[in-house]
């Protein structure tokens, strides 16, 4: 029944979340790719406005070399203040460290150095033949990024030639330190030579200074695969994959890489996708719980229908089923409850042609075991009035009368002991001795009937607390019924016999034996194998035995006979007059 | 642990920093400064003077060993004191010239009788360091040379440290050619502490997550000295408009990047004996132009090529030291402001020290220990031999007499007071600024700062935490 509900359950997931879980995807799936392309377009920004201002910086100091180179041209300025000018540029820009100027043949005229200048011209610079050119970065004493720019200066002006000036880069590590991209996203540079110039990151620092830079190798290989189709990137930098975009500087030739941890670049939309997967898994709990609260309230009427079923089917005839609603299902219990009501009805008219049989069975019963001894009555009656004066004939006839009112008067004890506990008074005795008490008083009966009726005792005296004239009964009554069922020439027996604590007495015959299909109704009330009576003998008998804590059973098989067997307590204690002698 | 150490000399010292790390580990001396110039106990616990001023009775610990084991009992302190006093000139300590004996009084008590009461006693045996009589190398440190190479000197904890073991056990000492290099290392992992961080690249390593920076006023200050024989900077006039020439903030500002604060003599601020109020020098190129007016010097055109100025001087710099460039320029376009032209003359260590010890200079920019009196004394005080530079400059030797001879506080005060006054009517020197210096030293170790001091007199207290991972070559 249970699976009804899991299928209803499942119906209702399958049918509502799978949709969901589609469009979720779906939805998943586009905002990674437009975040992902909205990091790269905002980050590739980034890139190229500090391309821009790092160009603008290094093209501001080429300027101010130019203007230099200017002011010192053609002027006819001494050297001593051709050098006061360097010094006050020096002084004035914290960035220059040095600036010396040099003739057409390469020998310095002029420089802000205390003593000799430091610098030369570059030879790259030279070789170049272009009016600027700066040199790779290092790393200078004073750990900041120095520089050394050559700006040559026109022909023209022939006794200036050159304006060489050695520049600390610490602005543009500055510049660089001040561009964040969320929280873990710097920018870098990488110089023409391919060697890390400067790093947001502080403590990425430590790269430039490392003359290897075998600690940078994922920025370097971006920047060497960097080309205009391909500016953006991933890499992997201390267990964590970098989205990194780029950004080249036309003089110098370098290049702005802007790089953000992608984890946190995509958090926006992996806490959106977490969201949209919390949604989905709550609606899809939502809909099973709906479903099953669904799925329950329609089957629990079907439970409550088979319910009463049983109920039913248990003999609770009365039990009805009250089911809400107004669809089949409560039709269904309407039309159960009708048929419910048919059935007591037809029940109670059961019983009452039973209580019919019951009583014509009774009556019959009543008729068969008392109207022999009353109509043997009736007839003595009729010959004692013409035979009054023979005293002999008026000793039978009362002899008769009494037996044939021991009848009556049994059969009424019979139906009394049915209705209530037969009183019983228990006292220890000796169960040999009652066996063949009744066997002996039985005998004449089985002589009638011309069978053997004997006693096999057991050596042993065997002792049980019983009520002499009960178990009398009790004998009587299996021994008549046996005489009864027995043909003439047959053999009745009541044996006694021990069995540990247990003491065992057997009636059996070579009757006729009862059938399988009766033998277990033959101790219930008003149930006899024989064609007349009330069939109240094995009942009682039963009933005598179980007060007395003893048991009896039946075993028989047609046309060979049937063996009754009743067992009782062995006890300790002795009849009294045994006792006492 | 392995410190490093670039290339930077000390001018002071004309030395790497490797010597100033290894004395600082190894080596204890008798007695310690106070930020305030004050003694404080170290191998001695008690001293006392006599009335007289003429005896000290020094009273030492004894529980203090040697590296080699041996104990130092008042025997061997005395011959160690004997040995100073027999070198005094040569291990700097000028006091112990007027130590005439040495003796032990008791059983942890000794005498050193003086000649004639010298107050500066007391701080050379604040910078004098104990050492194994006939074995110089053997000190009383928490550190002790292990081995040493031309790259590296290894130092291990000594375990008899009177004031307990240190709980580094080995110290490699280890020397870069560059600041850039040693920085590089830091950075790197390859050294847990920097000996030194220049001052322009303070803010980028103290950035670094894995270092913790430590700056402290260093006791140097820097001065540009005046050779008084010099015909026109004889003249205190001048030397005066000098003074007032030189703007100071803008030294520290621009000079120093902040990194220190402006001199006003040659008396260290928090020092105990400096006087509440200081004569000083404002910033005032109007009156140094007045002042060398009435000195007669005009500005005039000099010979093609150079600068027309007033009058024209040289002054040597310390070329192996970059830290001085920016003050060097700084000064000499002050000075070009109010027409005075100072030529630079940068030379190396091994050039300048015999120009300034014979007097053949006209000026020089330079710097000087400061943390007590008696460097006062060594530095401004006339010394027929063995001084450092010879100016010529005699004007406060009466009030450093004074300050040498003092016999209580209150003396050595008006002493000082004295001097302060004759530095600034009759400058030697204009005194331009004290400085500050930075160490760096990886978060793998808890260090034991006091604010004020160098990180380096605790190093025996450090303790390593947990990560990062130690520097390893």
């Amino acid at each position: 029944m249970r699976r009804i509900t899991s299928r209803f359950v499942l119906l209702i997931a399958t049918a509502a979340v799978l949709p969901l879980v589609v469009y979720g995807a779906v939805s998943i799936r586009s905002l990674v790719n437009a975040t992902y392309a909205s990091v790269i377009e905002g980050n590739t920004k980034v890139a190229t406005q500090a391309a821009a201002q790092v160009a603008m910086y290094m093209q501001h100091n080429a300027r101010v070399l130019q203007s230099i180179g200017s002011e010192l041209s053609s002027t006819g300025l001494s050297s001593w203040q051709q050098e006061r000018i360097l010094k006050d540029y020096v002084l004035q820009f914290r960035e220059f460290k040095e600036i010396t100027i040099f003739n057409s043949a390469g020998a310095p005229i002029a420089t802000s150095a205390p003593g000799e200048t430091r610098l030369k011209i570059p030879q790259e610079a030279q070789r170049r033949r272009e009016s600027q050119y700066i040199a790779p970065v290092k790393v200078d004493d004073d750990l900041l990024p120095t520089t050394t720019v050559a700006v040559r200066l026109p022909h023209s002006q022939q006794d200036v030639a050159w304006v060489v000036g050695e520049i600390s880069l610490e602005a543009l590590w500055s510049m660089v330190d001040g561009i964040h991209v969320g929280k873990s996203g710097y920018a870098l540079i990488i110089g023409e030579d391919h060697h890390l110039i400067a790093h947001g990151n502080p403590d990425e620092k430590t790269h430039i200074a490392d003359q290897g830079q075998t600690r940078a190798k994922a920025e370097l290989d971006f920047a060497a695969a960097y080309n205009a189709e391909r500016s953006w990137g991933e890499y992997t930098e201390n267990g964590r994959t970098m989205v990194a975009v780029g950004a080249p500087i036309d003089q110098p030739h370098w290049l702005v890489i802007v790089e953000q941890p992608k984890d946190e670049a995509m958090a926006t939309t992996a806490r959106i996708q977490k969201l949209l997967l919390v949604a989905i898994a709550l609606a899809l709990l939502g809909t099973v719980v709906l479903g099953y609260l669904w799925g329950r309230s329609f089957i629990q009427r079907i439970f409550a229908l088979t319910r009463v079923t049983r109920s039913i089917a248990e003999g609770h005839l009365e039990t009805r089923v009250a089911l809400t609603g107004k669809d089949e299902i409560r039709e269904l219990g309407d039309a159960f409850n009708s048929m419910a009501d048919r059935l007591v009805e037809l029940q109670e008219n059961i019983r009452k042609q039973e209580r019919q049989v019951m009583f014509g069975r009774i009556a019959a019963g009543l008729v068969h075991d008392l109207s022999h001894p009353i109509q043997n009555i009736g007839n003595s009656c009729k010959l004692i009035l013409k035979m009054w004066e023979d005293a002999e004939y008026r000793d039978t006839f009362r002899r008769m009368v009494e037996r044939e009112m021991l009848v009556v008067k049994r059969v009424l004890e019979d139906l009394q002991n049915i209705a209530k506990p037969i009183p019983l008074e228990r006292f220890p005795i000796e169960l040999n001795r009652t066996v063949a008490d009744a066997v002996e008083s039985m005998q004449p009966l089985a002589e009638t009937a011309g069978l053997t009726l004997k006693a096999e005792l057991a050596a042993e005296p065997l002792y049980i607390e019983g009520d002499v004239f009960a178990l009398g009964r009790v004998y009587r009554n299996l021994v008549v019924n046996a005489i009864q069922a027995t043909a003439p020439g047959g053999l009745v027996v009541a044996a006694t016999e021990a069995h540990g604590d247990r003491i065992q007495v057997r009636v059996y015959d070579t009757g006729c034996g009862i059938p399988t299909d009766r033998l277990q109704a033959v101790f219930e009330d008003f149930v006899t194998t024989k064609r007349r009576g009330l069939g109240l003998g094995l009942a009682i008998t039963r009933k005598i035995v179980e007060q007395l804590g003893g048991r009896i059973s039946v075993a028989s098989e047609v046309g060979k006979g049937t063996t009754f067997v009743i067992e009782f307590p062995r006890t300790t204690a002795r009849p009294m007059a045994q006792a006492a002698g | 642990m392995r410190i490093g150490t670039g290339g930077i000399a000390q001018a002071s010292t004309r030395t790497s920093g490797v010597a100033g790390v290894i004395s600082n580990l190894t080596t204890e001396t008798w007695l310690t400064v106070k930020p305030d110039g004050h003694q404080a106990e170290r191998i001695a616990t008690d001293w006392s003077w006599d009335r007289n001023s003429t005896t000290l009775h020094l009273r030492i610990r004894n529980d203090v060993f040697f590296h080699d084991g041996t104990k130092l009992t008042p025997e061997i302190a005395v011959q160690a004191l004997r040995a100073t006093a027999a070198n005094a000139r040569a291990e700097g300590a000028l006091g112990f010239l007027s130590v005439e004996s040495v003796d032990v009084t008791g059983p942890n008590d000794i005498d050193l009788r003086l000649s004639e009461p010298n107050a500066f006693v007391l701080s050379d045996l604040s910078t004098t360091n104990v050492r194994k009589p006939g074995n110089p190398d053997i000190s009383t440190g928490p550190f002790m040379v292990a081995r040493r190479s031309p790259q590296e000197v290894v130092l291990s904890a000594f375990p008899k440290y009177y004031r307990g073991r240190p709980s580094i056990s080995e110290i490699d000492v280890v020397s870069y050619p560059t600041q850039r290099n040693a920085w590089a290392a830091l950075m790197r992992g390859d050294i847990d502490m920097l000996y030194e961080v220049s001052r322009d690249a303070v803010e980028f390593v103290s950035a670094e997550s894995t270092v913790r920076t430590y700056t402290f006023a260093r006791p140097y200050y820097i001065a540009l000295v005046f050779n008084v024989r010099h015909p026109i900077l004889k003249n205190v006039e001048v030397r005066t408009a000098i003074n007032e020439a030189l703007d100071r903030e803008a030294l520290v500002h621009d000079g120093l990047n902040d990194s220190g604060r402006v001199a006003d003599g040659p008396i260290w601020p928090e020092h105990w004996a400096r006087p509440k109020e200081m004569p000083k020098f404002r910033y005032d190129p109007d009156s140094a132009r007045r002042l060398l007016d009435e000195a007669g010097l005009k500005a005039s055109r000099n010979s093609a090529g150079t600068m027309p100025s007033r009058f024209s001087f040289t002054c040597i710099v310390y070329a192996e030291d970059s830290r001085f460039e920016r003050i060097d320029m700084l000064a000499q376009k002050q000075l070009a402001d109010i027409g005075i032209e100072m030529k630079l003359k940068p030379l190396k260590g091994k050039e300048i020290a015999e120009p300034l010890a014979r007097g053949n200079f006209d000026a020089f920019i330079f710097e000087f220990f400061g943390r007590s009196l008696s460097f006062g004394y060594d530095f401004w005080h006339h010394h027929d031999e063995g001084a450092l530079f010879d100016s010529g400059y005699v004007a406060a030797d009466s009030a450093l007499d004074r300050i040498r001879g003092a016999r209580s506080d209150d003396e050595t005060k008006a002493a000082v007071a004295d001097l302060t006054r004759v530095l600034h009517d009759n400058p030697p020197a204009a005194f331009l600024a004290w400085q500050s210096t930075t160490r760096a030293v990886s978060t793998r170790f808890d260090v034991a700062a006091e604010p004020g001091r160098d990180i380096l007199s605790s190093v025996w207290q450090w303790r390593a935490v947990a990560a990062p991972p130690p520097a390893s070559k």
